[in-house]
C-alpha cells in the first residue's frame, strides 16, 4: 500500500484505501515551523505543511477550516503535491451531491498518483473492514489508555489488519471505578494532546470521551449501502451527516452528539484543549459552558509538543476538585 | 461655494458646512455637520482625522455615519431589515430587487470600535462570550447584536459560510447559540476547472468548474425563496432579480469609473479616506441604493471638475501605492498620504462586489459566477494575479499590505503574496499589521510609510 498524508477525519478513509492507500495520520511535533513563521497561523496547519515538505508526501487536505484552506494555498503555491477536498459545512440534498463529487475528483488525483479505482465489490469490502475497525477500536476504549486508543483511530487500517483486541493494554481495567470520567474537546489533535491524556491519567483522571480529531466523535457509525444504492454517494451521505464537529453550520449535530454522550457515558468534567488561534473551537467556549452543564476546563496549546507544567497543575487541579 | 481641493479637520469642516451647504437643493434629511456624529454617537475619531472639503464629501461621510438611523427610519416605515453577513457583495443585490426590504452588513460594525475610540464597549462584550482579542475586529459585530446600541436588529439573517474566515464563522456560530435564526448558504472553496470538466469563466477571468457554479446557484436561490417571505413584490424571480441587477451594475460602473479617474489622473483628486468610503458603497449601497446614486453623481462630478482644473489633495510628485486590505484603523489612510505616498489601487477584499454582473445570462447564474469571483474564497494566488494587473495599469510604485490583527486569513496570505508581489512587481512591499487604534505604533507605521516613500523617490532619482 502506498502513503499519503490527511489530517482530517471527514474525508473517507475507506475511500482512499479502496484505492490502494493508507492514510498517514499527521500529528506532528513543533519542531521547526518554518513554513510560514507568522503570527496567526495555526501551529498545526504550519507543522502539517512542514511534514508534508520533509516527508514529500503526497497529502489531502479538506476545508473545513480556513487555516487549513489557506496553508494549503501555500502548499500548492510551492509545488507540493497536495488535493484540497471541498468538505461542505451545511447538509442538504445539493451538498451530500457535492461533497459526492468531489470525491470523485479525489479518485482521479489518487488514481494519477498510481491508485486504482476499485469496483463496487471492492468498495463494498473496505466499507464492511473499516466498519469492523470502527467497532473494534470503540469496543477496546474501556480497557486501553487514552493515547492507545487515540493512536488506534489514527490508525483504523492498521488494526483492521492486526486486530486492536490482541494489543490491548489493560492497565486501566482494575481501577476504573475511583478514576474520574472526563471528556477532552478539541479540533486537530496534537502532541501536546497525547501528553495531556497522559497526565489527565496519571493525575487520577480516565478520558471516557475523546472529541478530539481522532477520538469518538470522528468513529462515525456502521456504513450501510443498499444493493442498488450508488456506494460513492451512499458515502458522501453517511459521512455528512455524521460529522460531528463544531465547522458544521449551524453545529448543533456536534452538541446534541456531545451532550448525548456526556450523559451516557456520565463524564464529570470536561477539558477543552485547542491550539491558539482555532478560531472555530475557541469560539466556542461560552456555547459549551452554557449547553454541558458540567465543569470546563479551557486549555489553550501554543507552538509546544508537551503540555506545559502550567497547564499539568491546572489539569491536576481540575481533578482534584471532582475527586 | 467651489473652492481648491485640500483636506480639512473636523473644526473647519463644520464651520464650511452652511457655505458648502447654501448651494445645494433638496438635502438629504440626515445630513448634518460632521461634529454632530461626535456629540450625539461618540465617533470621537472624526476629531482626528482629515476630510476632504467638497461638499460630495460631506455628504458621502453623512451617509457612512448615518447608517443605523437610517436603517431604524426605514424600520419604522415598516420595511423589513435584512443582515447579510459576510459575502460582501452578492445577497443585497438580491435584497434591493425586492420591495419593502433593506440590507446591510452588520460586518462592518468592525470600525465601531476604531470610530468610537474604543468607548463602545463591543470588544469587551465580544470577549465576555468567548471571542477574544485573537478574533479579528470583526468581533465587535457579536458586541453590536448583544447591546443592540447600534444597528436596528435585522428581521432576518443570510451568512454564507463554507469558503469563509474562521473568525466571522464562529462568531455567527455563536450568534446561533444566543438565539438568532440564521440562514446559512454555502460557498466552496473556489479552484481552478480541471481538464475533464465543464467550465465557467467569471467577469474575472477566472475559469472555475460549472460543478460551483451550479451549487451556489441552488443555494441562491433557496436564499432568494426566503427573502421573497419577506417582501410583498409578485413579478417573476427572474424578472425581479434582473432588475435588480441591472440597477447593481448601475453603481458598480459608477464605482469603477470614479476608482479609474481617481487612480489614472496626474494628480491626486481625492483623498484616500473618501475614496475607500466610496468603494465600500459597492457592496450594500449603504442601505439606500437610490441615495447611494446620487452620491457617486455628486462626487464623480467633483471629481471631474477637480482633474479638470487641475486640483489635488495631494503634492504632484507622491509615490503611488497599491493599498491590500482594508485598514483597520482608518486614521492610517490619512497616514499614508501624511508620509507622501498616493494610494491608486486597492483590494479591499471585496473586488468581486465592483465588477459587472452578467446581464445577458441567467440571473442566479451570473449571481453565483459574482459569488465565485470572491478574492477571499480561492487561493492568495489568484488574488495576487488581480493585484498585479491593477497595479501595472495604475503603475504604481510600491504596495503596501495592511494585516488585520487576529484575522486567520492575513497570517498565511499576506506573506505569500507579499513575495510574490516583490519577485514580479519589483516594486517595495510593505507587510505590515494596523491594530484598532493605530495610536501606540503610530511612530512605527510612519517611519515605515516614509521609507517607503523615500526609497521610491531613491530609486527615481537614480
Amino acid at each position: 500500500m502506498k502513503q499519503l498524508l490527511c489530517t482530517c477525519p471527514f474525508v473517507p478513509v475507506e475511500w482512499i484505501f479502496a484505492h490502494g492507500f493508507i492514510c498517514k495520520r499527521s500529528v506532528p511535533f513543533f519542531k521547526n515551523l518554518g513554513s510560514v513563521e507568522s503570527m496567526g497561523c495555526c501551529p498545526l496547519a504550519q507543522a502539517f505543511l512542514d511534514e508534508i515538505i520533509s516527508t514529500r508526501l503526497p497529502a489531502i487536505f479538506s476545508s473545513t477550516c480556513d487555516q487549513m484552506r489557506r496553508a494549503a494555498d501555500v502548499a500548492k503555491a510551492k509545488g507540493l503535491n497536495v488535493f484540497i477536498i471541498n468538505v461542505p459545512t451545511t447538509i442538504s440534498e445539493e451538498s451530500v451531491k457535492y461533497f459526492r463529487s468531489e470525491l470523485l475528483r479525489l479518485s482521479l488525483w489518487l488514481e494519477s498518483l498510481g491508485g486504482k479505482r476499485p469496483t463496487n465489490k471492492e468498495l463494498r469490502a473496505c466499507i464492511e473492514k473499516f466498519n469492523d475497525a470502527r467497532s473494534l477500536v470503540l469496543d477496546s476504549q474501556p480497557y486501553v489508555s487514552g493515547s492507545f486508543f487515540m493512536n488506534s483511530v489514527m490508525n483504523l487500517a492498521a488494526e483492521t489488519e492486526t486486530g486492536i483486541i490482541k494489543k490491548k493494554n489493560c492497565v486501566f481495567g482494575s481501577d476504573q471505578a475511583t478514576r474520574v470520567p472526563l471528556a477532552i474537546l478539541g479540533g486537530h489533535t496534537s502532541q501536546a494532546h497525547f501528553g495531556l491524556i497522559n497526565e489527565i491519567e496519571k493525575a487520577g483522571g480516565r478520558i471516557v470521551l475523546n472529541a478530539l480529531s481522532f477520538g469518538n466523535r470522528v468513529l462515525i457509525p456502521k456504513i450501510i449501502i443498499g444493493e442498488n444504492e450508488d456506494i460513492v454517494y451512499g458515502i458522501a451521505k453517511h459521512y455528512m451527516e455524521n460529522i460531528r464537529d463544531v465547522f458544521m453550520r449551524p453545529n448543533d449535530r456536534f452538541y446534541s452528539w456531545l451532550t448525548k454522550e456526556i450523559k451516557t457515558k456520565k463524564v464529570k468534567g470536561a477539558i477543552l484543549a485547542t491550539h491558539v488561534w482555532c478560531d472555530l473551537w475557541r469560539g466556542e467556549i461560552q456555547t459549551m459552558k452554557e449547553i454541558l452543564k458540567i465543569p470546563l476546563l479551557d486549555i489553550t496549546f501554543g507552538t509546544e509538543s508537551f503540555p506545559l507544567n502550567q497547564t499539568i497543575n491546572r489539569c491536576q487541579s481540575f481533578l482534584e476538585m471532582m475527586q | 461655494m467651489i473652492s481648491n481641493a485640500c483636506k480639512f479637520d473636523l473644526v473647519s469642516a463644520d464651520l464650511a458646512f452652511d457655505s458648502l451647504r447654501s448651494s445645494q437643493k433638496n438635502l438629504s434629511w440626515y445630513i448634518r455637520p460632521l461634529g454632530e456624529y461626535l456629540r450625539n454617537d461618540n465617533d470621537l475619531i472624526l476629531q482626528e482625522i482629515d476630510f476632504d472639503n467638497s461638499w460630495a464629501s460631506i455628504w458621502l461621510w453623512n451617509f457612512l455615519l448615518s447608517e443605523n438611523e437610517r436603517l431604524r427610519s426605514a424600520r419604522n416605515k415598516g420595511e423589513k431589515i435584512i443582515g447579510c453577513m459576510k459575502d460582501l457583495g452578492t445577497i443585497p443585490v438580491m435584497a434591493y430587487s425586492l420591495e419593502n426590504v433593506r440590507a446591510f452588513y452588520p460586518d462592518g460594525t468592525w470600525w465601531t470600535p476604531c470610530v468610537m475610540k474604543l468607548s463602545d464597549g463591543l470588544f469587551f462584550v465580544s470577549t465576555t462570550q468567548g471571542c477574544d482579542i485573537s478574533f479579528c475586529p470583526v468581533r465587535a459585530m457579536l458586541g453590536a447584536f448583544i447591546n443592540e446600541e447600534h444597528f436596528p436588529i435585522p428581521d432576518l439573517l443570510i451568512c454564507s459560510t463554507g469558503a469563509v474566515c474562521d473568525d466571522f464563522s464562529a462568531i455567527s456560530q455563536r450568534l446561533y447559540w444566543l438565539g438568532y435564526d440564521i440562514k446559512w448558504w454555502e460557498v466552496p472553496r473556489r479552484r481552478c476547472a480541471e481538464f475533464h470538466e465543464e467550465s465557467v469563466e467569471l467577469p474575472s477571468g477566472l475559469i472555475v468548474p460549472r460543478i460551483q457554479v451550479d451549487f451556489i446557484k441552488s443555494e441562491l436561490k433557496r436564499v432568494f425563496k426566503i427573502l421573497r417571505n419577506f417582501s410583498r413584490s409578485a413579478d417573476s424571480d427572474i424578472r425581479l432579480l434582473s432588475d435588480g441587477i441591472r440597477k447593481a451594475n448601475q453603481i458598480r460602473r459608477m464605482i469603477m469609473h470614479l476608482r479609474n479617474l481617481i487612480f489614472s489622473s496626474r494628480r491626486c483628486p481625492l483623498p484616500a479616506l473618501e475614496e475607500l468610503i466610496m468603494e465600500m458603497m459597492a457592496t450594500h449601497f449603504c442601505s439606500d441604493r437610490e441615495e447611494c446614486l446620487l452620491i457617486l453623481k455628486a462626487l464623480t462630478e467633483e471629481v471631474e471638475r477637480r482633474i479638470s482644473l487641475g486640483q489635488s489633495v495631494l503634492s504632484e510628485d507622491c509615490p503611488k501605492v497599491y493599498l491590500v486590505n482594508p485598514v483597520s484603523d482608518i486614521r492610517m489612510m490619512n497616514l499614508i498620504e501624511d508620509c507622501g505616498l498616493r494610494v491608486c489601487g486597492t483590494d479591499f477584499m471585496f473586488t468581486h462586489a465592483l465588477e459587472l454582473i452578467p446581464e445577458d445570462i441567467d440571473p442566479f447564474d451570473a449571481l453565483a459566477r459574482m459569488v465565485l469571483s470572491d478574492p477571499m474564497v480561492g487561493p492568495a494566488e489568484d488574488r495576487c494575479k488581480h493585484i498585479i494587473r491593477e497595479a501595472l495599469k495604475y503603475r504604481v510604485d510600491a504596495v503596501v499590505i495592511v494585516r488585520i490583527p487576529g484575522a486567520s486569513h492575513c497570517a498565511w496570505e499576506c506573506k505569500s503574496m507579499s513575495e510574490k508581489l516583490k519577485a514580479i512587481l519589483r516594486i517595495p512591499v510593505l507587510d505590515v499589521e494596523v491594530p484598532t487604534l493605530v495610536d501606540s505604533i503610530e511612530s512605527t507605521l510612519k517611519s515605515r510609510l516614509e521609507a517607503i516613500s523615500e526609497i521610491v523617490h531613491a530609486s527615481k532619482s537614480i
